[in-house]
Parts: structure tokens; C-alpha cells; sequence
């Protein structure tokens, strides 16, 4: 990867959106009009404790430059605990990220509310610009990888 | 009457809130009850004692039924009893009197009242043993020991749990004329699931692969709903879903090791397909770049 590609460039980042909340604020974002970047492509699922650590190696075998999650603010969830599911495999995952050599900042897990899309804007400019710093591609990332 | 000494009393207090809506009691919700029963209970002591001196201490009036402002009012204005905003510090005996001690909001001053006879009227818990039965029942309850409804305002009823319904003071403080229509739409969705042969449900759920299982039960303990079930499989103890109770949140899927779980919705072919799908590489374009052939 040469440097030049390097600058500036357009991170890629798969957001897996928990169907009632933060799906739910991202939409309102749009509606709203609220400006984002839109590195973000958002991958709706039922809710963030459905999160499998596969989908997050999946993703950056792909060559995500980062991984969002959102899911309920705690004791918010639909199903009432796997926001709590989710924040604990979070945990695990970015210590497992390490060890695999991959930056764990780039995998986020952040509670955004229905109602919150202001909130929604302001956490995935703040990741993309995290995602943005870190540079591609992810170490994991293989070339050429069939999809 | 006194039961010591035979005597009526001539002055009665009643102190509102007594443990309730006090944080630093650990108890800040409202009974809600106790402003229209502790009314009731000054005009009926009015009947038996017209000439008694009758006091009522409370914070708020929160009287928020159909004709309790009213009655409240009654009780104030032609019954002839005392309501004094106030929050009583201290009751001490003196005298074989018990002595009030408050204050008054309205006049700003601090007040004593020497009363014959004091009513509490205590705010009102959850059952201890409470929380035993909701774990039994697997629903779910909150921090007071009241179980919890899955919507406060769609599914007031209902639990996370289905088909079991809950009514009356054990969700949450109220009154009967509430109780009694909470009552009454829990019957009926009760019936509702009775009513029909076969039961219709969500087909956002999940099921198990027996083949794949490998019976270590961890989706079970994932599962708040309790769909999770242990079943015999080729003689080997394996998960069973139950698609009645099940509602489709994924926790089980994601916690299975052996990936013998699977959503019907959501499933894991979809969710790959949807993360693969970022990084396709449209046909007729070059490079190998997917991140920058998905922008493309």
C-alpha cells in the first residue's frame, strides 16, 4: 500500500445497528439532516447482543478499516439484556484485537438512542475520524479474498 | 378510641408520605394511594368525632382520580380538616400526648401539634419474597421488587414472559379502580391466547440444529425469556427453542459456540452476505481495493 493512498483517504467502516435504538437514530439523523460522514455502512440487526465476534473478523478480513456497534443505552434494550451481552464481548474482543495485532480503536461499541441522531452523527464522525487517523489497511485484511 | 384510657381523641394527625418519596429512604417513588385514602379516612373520622381537631401533614395532594380532587376538596373545605403542607421532622411523646413536630410551608414557620392519636400512612412496598417468584417465573422486576411490564405503554400487561400476565399492586403503586381495569385487560389477553387453536407468533425466531448441538446449555443462560429448554436428541441431552416465548433478540445465536443456533431472520448467511456485499467488487471495475470499490 503506498503512502500516498494513505492521505486522506475514505475508511470503509461496518456498522452493525441494533433495530430499535441506534438503527432507529440513525435514521433520525437522516431525517433530521443532520451532517456525518458517510464512511459508515449500516448493517441493520435485531439487536446488539445478536453481535457474533465473527462478524467483526469477517468484516476486517473484508478490509473494514473499522467496526461500529451500536446498540440501547444500558437497562434501555428491547430485550432487555443483550446490550449487556454485547458490552461484555466488546470487552473481550478488543483485548482479542490486540493480541491478533490489529488497533483495538477500531471497533467501537456505542450506546445511541431512537432519539438521539445528533448523538448518532457525533459518535460516527468522531470514529470515522479515529478510523481516519489509523491509516489502512487493517492487518488483518486479506487480498484478493473471494466474497 | 384509645384503647389505654376508653378516650376518643380530640386531636388527630395524619402525616402523609411516611418512608415514601424520600430518596434517602431508598423509596422515592409515590404510593399513590394515600392522599384519597388518608382523606377518607379523615372524613370518616369526622363522622364519628365532629367536634375533633383533625390535622392532614402532606407534601402534595396527589388525589389524581376520577372525583378524588373533588373529594379532597370536601374534606378540606366542609369537613373541616387541617391540611398543612408540611413534612413532620419528629413526633415525641409528651405528657401521654404526642407532639408533632413540622413544619409550615404556607406560613413559613416551624408548628407543633399536640395529638392524641397519629396516623402514619406508609408508603407502600413490593411483597419481600417478590423478587423469588418473578426469578421463578422468569420475568422481570425492578430495583422496589415490582415486576416489570414489557411496554409501559403499549404492552401494559403483558411481561417478558409470554403468557404470563400481571395486574395490580405488584407492577407498581395503584389504586383499585385501576387494578381492577389492569385486572381486566390481563383476563383478556389471557383469553386472547385460550380463545384460539393455534397460537400465532413472530417469525423472528430462533432454532437449534440438534445435529450441531452439543448440549452445553449456554444459550440457556443467555436467554431472559426462558425459550431456551433442554430436550433428548439421538439420546444425547440437546437446546430446544421454543418459538412460542421466543422473541427473536439473537443473544442465544451469538453465545453459541457451536453455531447449532440459528435466527430464521437475521440469520448469519444474511448478516456475511450484507458485510461481504460492502467489499464486492462491482464486475467490469479494477483493483482490489475493496474498501475503495465499495465507495465506487
Amino acid at each position: 500500500m503506498s503512502k500516498e493512498r494513505d492521505r486522506g483517504y475514505d475508511p470503509t467502516i461496518v456498522g452493525l445497528l441494533c433495530n430499535w435504538c441506534t438503527y432507529a437514530g440513525a435514521d433520525l439523523a437522516g431525517t433530521t439532516r443532520i451532517k456525518h460522514p458517510q464512511n459508515m455502512r449500516a448493517i441493520r440487526i435485531p439487536c446488539s447482543g445478536r453481535v457474533s465476534p465473527h462478524f467483526i473478523f469477517t468484516s476486517l478480513f473484508q478490509g473494514a478499516d473499522g467496526v461500529f456497534i451500536g446498540g440501547c443505552h444500558p437497562a434501555d434494550c428491547h430485550y432487555t439484556s443483550g446490550n449487556y451481552y454485547a458490552r461484555r464481548r466488546f470487552a473481550l474482543m478488543k483485548s482479542l484485537l490486540d493480541f491478533v495485532g490489529v488497533e483495538p480503536d477500531r471497533l467501537t461499541l456505542e450506546w445511541v438512542s431512537a432519539s438521539e441522531g445528533d448523538r448518532f452523527a457525533e459518535v460516527v464522525t468522531e470514529f470515522t475520524e479515529g478510523v481516519k487517523a489509523l491509516g489502512r489497511p487493517n492487518s488483518l485484511k486479506r487480498d484478493g479474498l473471494e466474497s | 378510641m384509645r384503647l389505654s384510657n376508653g378516650e376518643a381523641p380530640q386531636t388527630i394527625v395524619f402525616i402523609h408520605c411516611v418512608g415514601s418519596r424520600d430518596p434517602s429512604k431508598g423509596f422515592p417513588y409515590c404510593s399513590r394511594i394515600c392522599c384519597m385514602a388518608t382523606a377518607k379516612h379523615a372524613v370518616i373520622a369526622r363522622s364519628k368525632l365532629p367536634d375533633a381537631e383533625i390535622f392532614s401533614f402532606y407534601i402534595d395532594i396527589r388525589a389524581a382520580g376520577k372525583g378524588y380532587e373533588e373529594f379532597v376538596r370536601r374534606a378540606i373545605e366542609q369537613e373541616d380538616i387541617e391540611f398543612i403542607k408540611g413534612r413532620p421532622a419528629r413526633v415525641i411523646e409528651k405528657k401521654g400526648k404526642l407532639v408533632v413536630r413540622s413544619e409550615d410551608a404556607f406560613s413559613g414557620r416551624p408548628i407543633e401539634v399536640e395529638a392524641d392519636l397519629v396516623v402514619l400512612t406508609n408508603g407502600a412496598q413490593s411483597q419481600d419474597d417478590a423478587p423469588e417468584l418473578a426469578q421463578t417465573l422468569g420475568i422481570g422486576y425492578d430495583q422496589y421488587g415490582f415486576f416489570n411490564e414489557l411496554h409501559p405503554k403499549l404492552r401494559p400487561v403483558e411481561t417478558n414472559k409470554a403468557g404470563v400476565f400481571i395486574a395490580g399492586m405488584c407492577q407498581g403503586p395503584k389504586d383499585i379502580p385501576e387494578s381492577v381495569s389492569q385486572a381486566s385487560a390481563a383476563a383478556v389477553k389471557a383469553l386472547q391466547i385460550l380463545s384460539k387453536d393455534e397460537l400465532s407468533r413472530e417469525p423472528q425466531v430462533a432454532e437449534v440444529n440438534p445435529f450441531r448441538c452439543t448440549g452445553c446449555m449456554d444459550c440457556m443462560e443467555v436467554c431472559f425469556y426462558t425459550a431456551i429448554e433442554e430436550d433428548e436428541f439421538m439420546r444425547r441431552k440437546v437446546a430446544k427453542v421454543n418459538p412460542g416465548v421466543c422473541q427473536g433478540c439473537g443473544a442465544c445465536v451469538a453465545a453459541c459456540m457451536g453455531g447449532a443456533l440459528e435466527m430464521k431472520i437475521f440469520n448469519d448467511e444474511q448478516i456475511y452476505a450484507e458485510i461481504t456485499g460492502l467489499f464486492a467488487v462491482p464486475k467490469g471495475t479494477r483493483g482490489t481495493d475493496g474498501g475503495e470499490a465499495a465507495h465506487e
